[in-house]
């Protein structure tokens, strides 16, 4: 049998995520011959599943979860791998009103021990009853899950054995979670974003309006599916607007990049996004001769987003693919958190990348951003910042900029980027449950973001939480902290961490570290062992620095400061100053 | 067949290429964090070792693999020749 891809069009009358639920979507998008697609890392198609074969299987499992006696809005736990699977049990989840949370798969190389660890703090704190993964992660699974006493854990194979005995079903409706959503948090103190059917059905119909789509869109991914872009952008939306879609996995993509492009070529697809690491790494491994066999002309929507955008990455892309007909003006910068089910804000359609020049003394002393012509002569770039338009609050969205006393400020000042309206979260779940600094009372939801307005336009210049973010992942500082000050040698509260400007405009992790030990070979040990457990748990590069005692930076309550450390280690170390910066690790 | 000598030699090889001249890369080096590279270089890295081998990766196996003596036993497997 010769398997083909869905295809882009088809007889069913296009509805763009009209919709009141997600179950609702799938039910219409079954009607249609479109779907979603899995390809390998060499391009090779693995699995079609229609949107019609989803509904079926997804309704199939649906009456297993119900049969083994999961209570209406139940957490299930998905171990995110792209394959079919995952589709299947997430909608699966909907129409058995119980909630999917989908969790990351093991990614990082020799990083099996301290994944059944973040594992199980997301089992733990999700409540979940049932822990669904590929069989061969069946043993960190069950590491994970050990003592938690789930229902059942293990892979949708042996889940199958349970008998689908068809009853009558219970879609998760409009009020209900659609899903729980981990990406906010560190990996020691995960946070389980709570969204509504009713907040992302809001998010995807403000995007998929936005976008235009049209019944001739097709879509491409490589995002993971327990990320909220690769989940929501490119799982959610492809279904609630009947569009078809290719995936091809993000290890698969992180090894053969130019695969995002092939896919996109040969599938004449329109619609794809990533993080600005993604088209870097694409333009950086093409080779000449790829890009004379590609024809990219039918990409019409780039969407970057997920880490602070920065233009030149992005133009060289643009200019790399040129020949094969992609058009600059395809690139499309938005803004968003998991807190807000995934998108804030997009720059206009068609537009491109939009930046302004700002002078960076004014706005580092007096918090304004204000425009300097760069084409001036003798203005110096080093003086100079520059940020990237993310466009206006999507409809029915509200974004201000407010200072550290929560007052309003004006156009062009720059403070905390606070977001309401219907995309946003109900709360955090479970034990992160309460923090109403983070989600007022009347629904304002403080981004952690810093940045400014111009024309109703949201510039993000930074971010007040000290989130460090590396190939459009977040690591948080707590976790570079905790990990060091697993080491014998280092007290609770001797580490600090924090990023510093890398090469080429990449965050450096960095952690400054108080430690007695005075022996060179000690010293170097230590800082081998922080480096290693870095690596295993976070897959990143980061300088360990050993300093003497009461060099860390406290504020007057006695807390650590990390901006300050950070600074003190920018002095120290003059830091950006020698074109050869220190090497990491 | 290749000896497990002559695939750790080539292994080294292709690891070489990537890392500073003054780290060495033997059997116990670990992937991860001794190399000096991140995630995203890693990959690369991977792909090449495919490519040297003639072999096909499958990536769920890397969260077990910690040192070149763990690919080297990875990459034996795909060969076949696991002694």
């Amino acid at each position: 049998m010769i398997v083909t891809a869905t295809p882009t069009e088809h007889k069913l009358k296009r509805r763009f995520a009209d919709f009141a639920t997600l179950s609702e979507a799938l039910d219409y998008a079954a009607k249609g011959e479109t779907g979603c697609n899995f390809y390998s890392g060499t391009g090779q198609l693995l699995s079609v599943l229609p949107y019609a074969e989803l509904r079926e299987q997804a309704q199939a499992i649906a009456y297993r979860l119900h049969n083994i006696g999961l209570k209406r809005g139940d957490r299930v736990a998905l171990v995110a791998e792209t394959h079919p699977d995952f589709q299947r049990f997430f909608f699966a989840c909907q129409y058995a009103g119980v909630v999917p949370v989908p969790v990351p798969p093991p990614l990082q190389l020799g990083g099996g021990h301290e994944y059944t660890g973040h594992l199980r703090r997301l089992l733990s704190d999700s409540q979940a009853r049932i822990c669904l993964g590929p069989s061969e992660y069946g043993a960190f699974i069950a590491e994970a899950a050990e003592g938690l006493h789930l229902q059942f854990i293990g892979s949708a194979d042996a889940f199958s054995h349970f008998a689908a005995t068809p009853v009558a079903l219970q879609p998760l409706e409009a009020g209900e979670l659609a899903h729980l959503q981990y990406t906010s948090g560190s990996t020691r103190f995960p946070r389980g974003v709570m969204i509504t059917q009713r907040a992302v059905m809001s998010n995807l119909s403000c995007t998929v309006e936005h976008l235009q789509m049209t019944p001739k869109d097709r879509a491409v991914s490589w995002l993971p599916f327990y990320h909220d872009m690769g989940l929501v952008g490119l799982v959610l939306a492809p279904v609630v607007s009947q569009m078809s879609v290719d995936y091809v996995g993000t290890r698969e993509f992180a090894m053969r990049p130019r695969q995002w492009l092939v896919r996109m070529s040969e599938s004449k697809a329109t619609i794809s996004f990533g993080p600005p690491f993604g088209y870097e790494l694409c333009a950086r491994r093409l080779r000449k001769e790829d890009a004379e066999m590609l024809d990219l002309s039918a990409w019409r929507v780039a969407g970057v987003g997920a880490e602070t955008i920065r233009p030149e990455p992005l133009s060289r892309f643009a200019e790399v693919l040129a020949p094969c007909g992609f058009d600059r003006r395809a690139f499309l910068p938005c803004y968003g958190l998991a807190e807000s089910s995934l998108a804030v804000s997009f720059a206009p359609l068609n537009q491109g990348l939009e930046s302004e020049w700002v002078d960076a003394k004014h706005l580092s002393e007096a918090q304004q951003a204000v425009p300097i012509d760069n084409k001036l002569p003798g203005s110096q770039p080093s003086r100079c910042n520059q940020f990237v338009n993310c466009g206006k609050p999507l409809p029915g969205h509200q974004v201000v900029v407010r200072d550290e006393s929560g007052v309003e400020l004006p156009e062009r000042h720059c403070g905390s980027v606070f977001v309401r309206g219907p995309s946003v979260m109900s709360g955090y779940f479970g034990d992160s449950a309460h923090h109403p600094e983070v989600l007022s009372q009347d629904g304002w939801l403080d981004t952690g973001d810093v940045g400014y307005c111009v024309n109703g336009d949201i510039m993000i210049t930074g971010r007040k939480k000290d989130l460090i973010i590396i190939n459009g992942r977040n690591i948080w500082p707590q976790d570079l902290e905790y990990l060091a000050e697993q080491q014998p040698e280092v007290r609770p509260g001797d580490a600090s961490a924090f990023s510093v400007p890398g090469a080429g405009g990449h965050e450096q992790a960095v952690v400054v570290i108080q430690c007695r030990e005075s022996d060179i070979e000690k010293r170097r040990d230590i800082v081998k062992r922080i480096d290693r457990a870095i690596h295993a748990e976070l897959g990143i590069d980061c300088i360990v620095d050993l300093v003497p005692l009461h060099t860390l930076i406290r504020t007057s309550s006695g807390k650590l400061s990390r901006f300050r450390t950070r600074d003190d280690f920018i002095d120290r170390t003059r830091w950006g100053q020698s074109s050869q910066m220190l090497a990491a690790g | 067949m290749q000896s497990y000598e002559e695939n750790l030699a080539t292994l080294c090889t292709v690891l070489q290429r990537h890392v500073a001249a003054e780290v060495i890369v033997d059997e116990d080096t670990m992937l991860a964090s001794d190399l000096g590279i991140d995630s995203a270089e890693l990959m690369e890295v991977l792909l090449e070792v495919e490519d040297e081998f003639d072999i096909s990766i499958p990536l769920n196996i890397l969260p077990n693999v910690y040192t070149v003596k763990d690919l080297i036993a990875e990459v034996e497997k795909l060969l076949g020749t696991a002694r």
